[in-house]
């Protein structure tokens, strides 16, 4: 008796298949909440190397759906706690960290020695860097995605002729675009059955099992369990926009996360604020004969945010103003970077723009 | 008897910007019109990045031809993990 028994007698897998699971390589890109289940079960199913690729710590906000840590890691690289978790429940499986984010020069290299790639990250320019890198080294990359309650699912085989993240969305968001940077909540359970499911892909995949989700995106609800299935198709702009060689990919610039879009003006904010839950927060010294910002919207000033400091994470975002839109810059850098507020906003020109913008 | 209606479906912020995961609304005659119809309709859509997909069928080839009964899905990019 083994510990791979009970899926060795499934019809389709059998002995071939868990040969082939043993004899395969997958490098899970992000020990988050995709890549922890991801990781967890890629491992028990018997793969024979796991990679594992992440540069963050673990925090405490990490623990409602980062199940390969606990209280004892806070602090510790996820890689190398999660390759550490594995290594103790698994000691004859090969499982090597690397303690870093994926960037576009050290991709071709950590890439070039898997088998198979599971996109476990949580921001859209390592979405694009991992699917063009995967695309030029024909590296198969089983791809899951979140939002709040729904779910993302798909495999880009990275044949030549193949479907790619491009094709979806050809192009990166510019940086003056409004970012969606989620720092949005999430229920633990949901990324745990997205990265199941990538897990699934990917054996599914090395083991000819079935039909892996090639060509074809599934959408997932958690409120209602409601599913879709939609099959892709080539965008006429995706080759154009993605590079044609590791030269080209080290040459783009992949960095965009939300410190680039830390500008925004009133009209936006305003229909941000009209839609979800927002804070103004003005830096002003109070000045009762200067116009405010309409009543209907939250807003406090900065001798108020003392109090207000625990209650950020009732607001999705937050909008930081003061004279000219200078000195709002760094106070909003700092509810990101201190608060992990990731959606908070300097309002670009400060209150002397308000004026001009309601007229 | 078929219906003379569109049904969009909304997916992820897209259902935020509309308030709503699913309507109805009146045929039109390609995914162009569609799309502007939409825009005006719930202005917050334009600040957003999303592909369509006509009867679960994604499609990126310029104006899509729309028939009624027809099932339109808007398809934000998620990049939470």
């Amino acid at each position: 008796m083994n510990r791979f028994e009970r899926q060795q007698i499934l019809p389709e897998m059998g002995q071939e298949g868990q040969d082939r699971l043993h004899q395969s390589s997958i490098l899970i890109i992000g020990a988050g909440g995709l890549g922890c289940p991801a990781i967890s079960y890629l491992a028990a199913a018997g793969v024979g190397r796991l990679g594992i690729v992440d540069g963050d710590k673990v925090s405490v906000s990490n623990l409602n759906r980062q199940t390969l840590f606990g209280q004892a890691n806070l602090g510790q690289n996820k890689a190398m706690a999660a390759a550490e978790h594995i290594r103790h429940q698994y000691p004859d499986l090969l499982v090597k960290a690397h303690p870093l984010f994926l960037d576009n020069h050290n991709a071709a290299q950590l890439l070039g020695d898997y088998d198979l790639i599971i996109d476990g990250s949580d921001n859209i320019g390592t979405r694009y860097l991992l699917s063009d890198a995967c695309f030029l080294l024909g590296r198969p990359l089983v791809y899951g995605a979140i939002y709040q309650y729904e779910g993302q699912l798909t495999v880009f085989e990275n044949k030549p002729d193949s479907i790619t993240y491009r094709d979806m969305y050809p192009m990166m968001p510019s940086p003056d675009e409004i970012p969606s940077c989620a720092s949005a909540g999430v229920l633990g359970v949901l990324p745990g059955i997205i990265g199941s499911m990538q897990a699934a892909e990917a054996i599914k995949f090395i083991c000819k099992i079935g039909t892996p989700l090639i060509g074809q995106l599934l959408y997932y609800n958690l409120k209602d369990h409601s599913t879709r299935l939609l099959k892709l198709s080539h965008h006429p702009k995706a080759e154009q926009n993605r590079p044609t060689n590791v030269t080209e990919m080290q040459n783009q610039n992949y960095q965009l996360n939300c410190q680039n879009n830390l500008e925004i003006d009133w009209t936006s904010a305003f229909k941000l604020a009209d839609a979800f839950p927002s804070l103004f927060i003005d830096l002003r010294h109070p000045q009762p004969d200067q116009p405010e910002i309409p009543e209907a919207y939250a807003c406090v000033t900065v001798s108020d945010l003392n109090g207000h400091l625990d209650k950020l994470n009732q607001y999705r975002y937050l909008f930081v103003f003061c004279y000219h839109g200078i000195s709002s810059r760094p106070v909003a850098q700092s509810l990101r970077q201190n608060y992990n507020h990731l959606n908070s906003f300097s309002i670009s020109g400060g209150h002397e723009t308000l004026l001009n913008t309601r007229k | 008897m078929k219906t003379q209606k569109l049904k969009i479906l909304f997916f992820g912020m897209t259902a935020e910007a509309s308030g709503c995961r699913e309507l109805q609304t009146d045929c039109l005659p390609t995914t162009g019109d569609l799309q502007k119809t939409l825009l005006e309709k719930f202005p917050l859509l334009k600040t957003q990045n999303f592909t369509l997909a006509v009867n679960e069928q994604v499609v990126n080839h310029g104006l899509h031809p729309l028939e009624a009964g027809d099932e339109i899905a808007l398809l934000p990019p998620f990049s939470g993990g």
